[in-house]
């Protein structure tokens, strides 16, 4: 099969399946990366879901406070034993309309060292200014959270301050505002004036009635700070987020409480996830809701959730299957602060390394391997077919040749003995009467032309296989050419053609006889078929010049007409005509003798058609 | 000389130790490649004429291990194997000439004897080797040839070598046919034929400017032939 056949093949295989495979890779990777957003999504759906459940808990907590604030006797004793009863306040607090601070007085000589330790954490957010500016602010943070889930509180961390004598308000959204404060002589807060009286809120039910029912950040949207009633403060002092509710009655007083921070934080961690039956449920349903595709459900079960503070220390983690170290420095695969007052604190969602990827588009990725693999064991097939079925003609001609040389092969032992006894007997009998010794003739003859047709289809198979090659021996051309003409001169007698011999070839060159012999017989041969009746002259002249012999084979016979001069040297080719019709022949003798002479170095042409045919044949021949 | 030849076709076999005969060739035949190792081994023939297809072990077995145990033994390949590679991979293994079929009489022994040439010249020179002198034609035993000055060589067969010693070493007698066939067949008994005449005929065409009246090799009726 040639080559370029076979590297055209072989792109028509190739291109498509390549052409397909990056297609493929180009769709498995735009799969990958929308799987991985819809993950992202799904993750991010999973931790909205939880804060909101944090919301929702805070918002409670509010409501209960709130009226818990209202209901309290309004008074230090009342604060104090609202602190007392209610576990999740931590302390509580009274500011005047002034800013004094009525609760926990500092000229109170009664303080506990709680209270006292309130006064030194919350020193600088016990203002109205304060309270009613943080909490617009934070209404605000609340407002950008709900509507872009993906902003984080700037919220840089806090000092290490074991003293806890800083006092840090946090700003939401101006990180650039956090500074941090010198911390005041703690004997400033023991030189406080006598505290005023609180006056009497509203009743409580009136309060009560007063308060805002929606949502804390819906209620307060578009509501200018001096008109808020209520509200959070969130600080950050020491190692951790502090929480203050306010309310303020008509009379423009504070009164409000902190909240028990770890009380808080075990309310935030008990609705994460944890192992237990409840929480499973509780897993599944909000899995269930945030997991849009099955993408995510390969995932979902090495996830690790974690509510993290501002300095990134890690207050709760969970895993759902067994323990998942994380890298050094790893980002969470999803993340989103908790809504003010508690967005000091975010919750992280991380997956294993590579978990991301892992089975990402793995049906795709097998449909598409599947696919390739069929196409390309489909255009291999179609490959295999168009090659055999190529090839096959080759075969078949092979087959053919192989055939005939076999045959020939086969017919030369029998046809050596035809030819030995028949020269045996010749030479045996020294006196024969005229028609057996005509009859012995015909056999060595016959034989003899045998042996030729087979050598030319013996050459002709050589020759279609690029087979043919030469043996110059030393000898001389006239030699062959009697010899060949001795052979033929009974045949030739036979059918009334003279042949005459004009030699001018005598010297010893190096030349193939055998090549030689089965040009001329070839040539003779159509003379004995083609002319009989004729007179044929074979006449051999050197060029010393050239170094070439130039051997005429010239014939009186009918001729070869101009439309069959060339088409007679190929192969097969025979003149159909009424001369012609019948006569035996295969129709290769002069193709193989054209071809034989060219391998010599030389040429056969038909020199003259008209009045008979003129054959020159030309070979090299090196002088000895 | 003996000679093995060969050759799974019975006819060609035939043939070619009835040339080889007549040439003065002790005849040895093998149908296939064991018989032909077992005549090698037990005669142990001068000369080997190998076919190459040949059942059992083929010529080019035969061939290598002929030259293995004997290596200047003259072999001659007799095959239809006519490509070039079998000619070469048949002289590569040590073979002396390669005949294609179909191959003439005169092809053939006109190679054997060429190759006899080299395998007599390679012998110690000796009394049969000795070149002798009939009329103006010197005889070469040595080179199988008969030279006459000025004209080109005439080969000679063994049997024609046999038979001009024989007449020249009695000279000017009349030499028996019995004597002949001893001498030239190898043959104790005079077959009934021709056989003797025949050849000398076709001797006489080659050696005397007359063949019709020979001045070499006489006719003495009813006895034999002389040497004058």
């Amino acid at each position: 099969m040639k080559l370029r056949s076979f590297i055209v093949l072989l792109l028509l295989v190739l291109a498509p399946l390549a052409a397909l495979a990056w297609l493929g890779a180009r769709l498995a990777r735009h799969e990958q990366m929308a799987a991985e957003r819809h993950i992202e999504a799904a993750l991010r759906g999973r931790l909205d879901d939880l804060a909101g459940q944090i919301d929702a808990m805070m918002e409670d907590r509010r409501r209960a406070l709130l009226a818990a604030l209202a209901e309290a006797e309004p008074s230090p004793a009342g604060l104090r034993e609202l602190a007392r009863k209610n576990p999740h306040i931590a302390q509580g607090f009274a500011l005047s309309s002034a800013g004094q601070i009525i609760y926990p007085n500092p000229a109170d000589p009664t303080l506990s060292e709680a209270e006292w330790a309130f006064l030194r954490r919350a020193q600088d957010s016990l203002s109205p200014g304060e309270l009613l500016a943080a909490s617009a602010e934070e209404l605000s943070a609340i407002n950008q959270i709900a509507g872009a889930p993906q902003a984080q509180a700037q919220m840089p961390a806090a000092a290490n301050d074991p003293q806890g004598t800083v006092s840090r308000r946090v700003p939401i959204n101006n990180p650039a505002q956090s500074q941090q404060m010198a911390a005041p002589p703690a004997q400033q807060l023991t030189q406080q004036p006598a505290p005023q009286q609180m006056q009497m809120p509203p009743p409580a039910q009136q309060q009560a009635a007063q308060m805002p029912q929606q949502p804390y950040a819906q209620s307060f949207a578009n509501v200018s700070p001096l008109e808020l009633r209520s509200g959070w403060y969130a600080w950050y002092w020491g190692r951790g987020a502090h929480v203050l509710l306010w309310r303020r009655d008509e009379l423009g007083q504070f009164v409000g409480v902190e909240l028990n921070g770890a009380r808080l934080l075990a309310d935030v961690i008990a609705l994460l996830p944890d192992s237990t039956p409840e929480s499973e449920k509780r897993i599944n349903l909000y899995r269930s809701l945030t997991d849009g595709g099955s993408a995510s459900r390969y995932y979902v079960q090495a996830e690790l959730l974690r509510l993290v503070d501002t300095s990134g220390a890690t207050l709760y983690q969970w895993t759902p299957r067994g323990p998942m170290t994380l890298a050094d420095g790893s980002k969470p695969s999803a993340a989103r602060p908790l809504a003010p007052p508690l967005h000091a604190w975010s919750l992280e969602l991380h997956l294993p390394p590579g978990a991301m990827g892992a089975g990402l588009g793995r049906g795709t990725q097998l449909a598409l391997a599947m696919g390739l693999a069929a196409l390309a064991l489909a255009l291999g097939g179609m490959a295999l077919y168009l090659w055999r079925e190529q090839t096959r003609a080759l075969r078949e001609a092979a087959q053919r040749v192989t055939f005939v040389n076999q045959v020939s092969h086969e017919l030369k032992t029998p046809l050596t003995n035809i030819r030995m006894y028949a020269e045996m007997m010749e030479d045996s009998l020294d006196e024969l009467a005229e028609q057996p010794r005509r009859h012995l003739d015909v056999i060595l003859a016959e034989s003899r032309r045998l042996s030729r047709l087979i050598g030319n289809i013996l050459s002709f198979a050589r020759r279609q296989r690029n087979g043919l090659t030469l043996h110059p021996q030393p000898g001389v051309i006239d030699e062959t050419v009697e010899s060949v003409a001795g052979h033929f001169r009974p045949a030739l007698e036979a059918q009334n053609i003279s042949l005459s011999l004009q030699l001018g070839a005598p010297e010893p060159v190096r030349f193939d006889a055998d090549v030689l012999e089965q040009i001329l017989g070839n040539l003779l041969n159509n003379v004995e078929k083609y002319a009989p009746g004729a007179a044929v002259t074979i006449s051999t002249r050197c060029e010393a010049a050239s170094g070439r012999t130039i051997i005429t084979v010239a014939d009186t016979g009918p001729g070869i007409a101009p439309a069959h001069r060339e088409k007679i040297f190929a192969p097969f080719y025979r003149i159909s005509s009424r001369l012609t019709d019948g006569v035996a022949g295969t129709g290769i003798g002069l193709s193989i003798a054209r071809d034989l002479a060219r391998l010599h170095g030389g040429d056969l042409r038909l020199v003259k058609g008209d009045a008979g045919a003129t054959f020159e044949l030309t070979i090299n021949a090196e002088t000895e | 000389m003996k000679i093995l030849v060969a050759e799974d076709d019975h006819n060609l076999r035939r043939g070619l130790a009835a040339l080889l005969e007549r040439e003065g060739y002790t005849v040895l035949t093998a149908a296939n490649g064991r018989d032909a190792l077992d005549v090698f081994q037990s005669q142990a023939p001068e000369f080997v004429c190998l076919d190459i297809m040949m059942p059992g072990l083929d010529g080019y077995e035969l061939c290598k291990r002929f030259r293995k145990s004997r290596p200047g033994l003259p072999i001659i390949f007799i095959s239809a194997k006519s490509e070039e590679i079998d000619k070469v991979l048949g002289l590569e293994l040590g073979a002396d000439d390669f005949i294609t079929k179909p191959f003439g009489t005169r092809e053939v022994l006109a190679r054997i004897r060429a190759v006899t040439r080299r395998c007599l010249a390679a012998r110690e020179p000796d009394a049969s080797t000795t070149p002798f002198t009939m009329d103006d034609l010197e005889i070469r035993p040595a080179e199988l040839r008969a030279m006459r000055p000025g004209e080109p060589p005439i080969d000679l067969s063994l049997r024609d070598v046999a038979i001009l010693r024989a007449l020249h070493a009695r000279r000017g007698q009349a030499v028996d046919r019995a004597t002949l066939f001893r001498e030239a067949w190898s043959l104790e008994h005079v077959p009934m034929s021709r056989t003797l005449d025949q050849h000398v005929s076709q001797l006489r065409k080659r050696i005397e400017r007359d063949p019709q009246n020979p001045q070499v090799i006489c006719t003495v009726h009813g006895v034999g032939y002389r040497f004058d």
